[in-house]
């Protein structure tokens, strides 16, 4: 084990410029010479990640190299097309917008959620929001046990707990806006002859926050390698707007606003940063329970969640596999 | 005795159904069920599921840790207790049922309910 006695958050300082160009280098091999595309499609949320990647991309390939496509749908916040035009205005790239509601309804999906929400919460209907999410981990030392948080028309909000065909069920629904997203992203990778650039955090990435086939598809991920307070630290450098810096990070898939921290993390994101890290480099949790503010048995309990949701997720990683390899490809 | 054997038999078959699938091992009573891979979360979701429904118990929040689910002896242990309770409450309201239909006797007899 290593030993933390200089760990501090300032471990994850980077130097910023280095960084950029370190991933700009990497990028225009990436796509120029190994993918053999011509540009990158990024699609933009009007989060931090998504913006510091076009902005990647912006500095790597040439802005004229660039399509920015945001791809709004019902649920998807208000703020999030004017924060998009933020981005795609601040590079000067060129910026779609595909509007993909009429394809969730197509395939059902706000129906499908919305009938496995309403075998836990008979009145969910018309007007309602809802997200998901879990304790928070520094609660009582339960298991994390997803619930539904229902707002009715009138304000009034319920909570349940979900039961597994409910939770699936709403999982797997709410799965498909990803991989509408992915769809219409590598339409115009094939429009354009451009390679898809993902946008995961090294968070994301490592404990699989993200959709098989859905956002985890991509020909490209820049910055998964870094850990988010890395990330905060190249759009502070890359000159991404403040009004985006600043924003909560979100899973931007259900009505009611949901953190990263309430539907997957359960812990305010720069303690899982500091953690992962932390189990990363092997720094004994009793070394690092200061610097992040836990009691060690905390600590010692995010290393044991970590690991958990790495095993959970394992499988979301994997290419398809084939009964035997096929040497010639 | 005989009870608790048999909901032992009835949840290892449960977990080796739907997480150990194909593999050639059986659950033991002590293994830990996140410990070792078996469940994730959505498992013990589902896990959760199968006790409500099949044993007709409600599993509430506080009762989802570890202690309680994390292998098949707790899990047996911890059915065994929440069984006992519905037991005792459906014997308790079965019990009260009978205590008021006595006292209704006792009330209404001097007024020579017929139905009574």
């Amino acid at each position: 084990m290593k030993s933390s006695s200089a760990t501090s958050a300032a471990i994850l300082k980077i130097d910023p410029a280095v960084e950029a160009n370190r991933i700009a280098v990497a990028m225009r091999r990436i796509v120029f010479n190994e993918l053999q595309r011509r540009g990158a499609v990024v699609g933009v949320s009007g989060g931090i990640d998504s913006a510091v990647v076009a902005f990647l991309c912006a500095r790597a390939l040439g802005k004229e190299r660039v399509l920015l496509l945001f791809t709004p749908e019902n649920d998807s916040s208000s703020d999030g097309l004017r924060l998009c035009h933020m981005v795609a205005e601040s590079l000067g790239v060129c910026c779609a917008k595909e509007e993909i509601s009429p394809i969730l309804n197509a395939m059902g999906c706000y129906e499908r959620r919305d009938e496995f929400i309403r075998t836990v919460v008979t009145e969910y209907g018309e007007g309602c929001k809802c997200k998901i999410v879990l304790p928070g981990l520094m609660e009582a030392p339960q298991y994390p046990i997803s619930s539904v948080v229902v707002q009715f028309p009138t304000g009034e909000t319920k909570t349940v707990r979900l039961t597994a065909k409910a939770y699936l069920g709403i999982a797997a629904a709410t799965n498909l806006k990803q991989r509408t997203r992915k769809m219409v992203e590598y339409y115009y990778a094939d429009l354009l002859r451009y390679a898809v650039v993902g946008t995961p955090n090294r968070l994301e990435y490592d404990q699989g926050l993200f959709v098989k086939n859905g956002d985890g598809a991509a020909d490209l991920k820049p910055i998964a390698h870094l850990y988010k307070s890395q990330v905060s630290q190249l759009a502070a450098y890359l000159g991404v707007p403040k009004e985006i810096q600043r924003r909560v990070p979100t899973t931007d898939a259900y009505s009611l606003e949901q953190t990263q921290e309430e539907f997957y993390f359960s812990l305010p994101l720069d303690k899982v940063d500091l953690c992962l890290y932390g189990k990363n480099e092997e720094i004994p949790a009793a070394e690092l329970a200061p610097v992040v503010g836990l009691e060690e048995k905390q600590v010692e309990r995010l290393y044991n969640v970590i690991e958990s949701k790495r095993r959970a997720t394992r499988y979301l990683h994997l290419a398809p596999a084939l009964v035997e390899p096929v040497k010639e490809v | 005795m005989f009870m608790r054997s048999k909901l032992e038999q009835e949840l290892r078959q449960f977990i080796a159904e739907n997480f150990l699938v194909l593999q050639e091992r059986s659950v033991k009573n002590d293994e830990s069920f996140l410990e070792n891979g078996i469940l994730d979360s959505i498992g013990v979701l589902e896990l959760v599921s199968f006790l409500e429904e099949k044993y007709g118990i409600e599993v509430a929040s506080g009762e989802l840790i570890p202690e309680n689910l994390d292998s098949i002896s707790r899990l047996t242990s911890f059915l065994e207790k929440k069984l006992h309770c519905v037991k005792a409450v459906a014997c308790a309201l079965d019990e009260g049922g009978r205590s008021q239909r006595r006292a209704t006797r006792q009330v209404a007899a001097p007024s020579r309910c017929p139905e009574l």
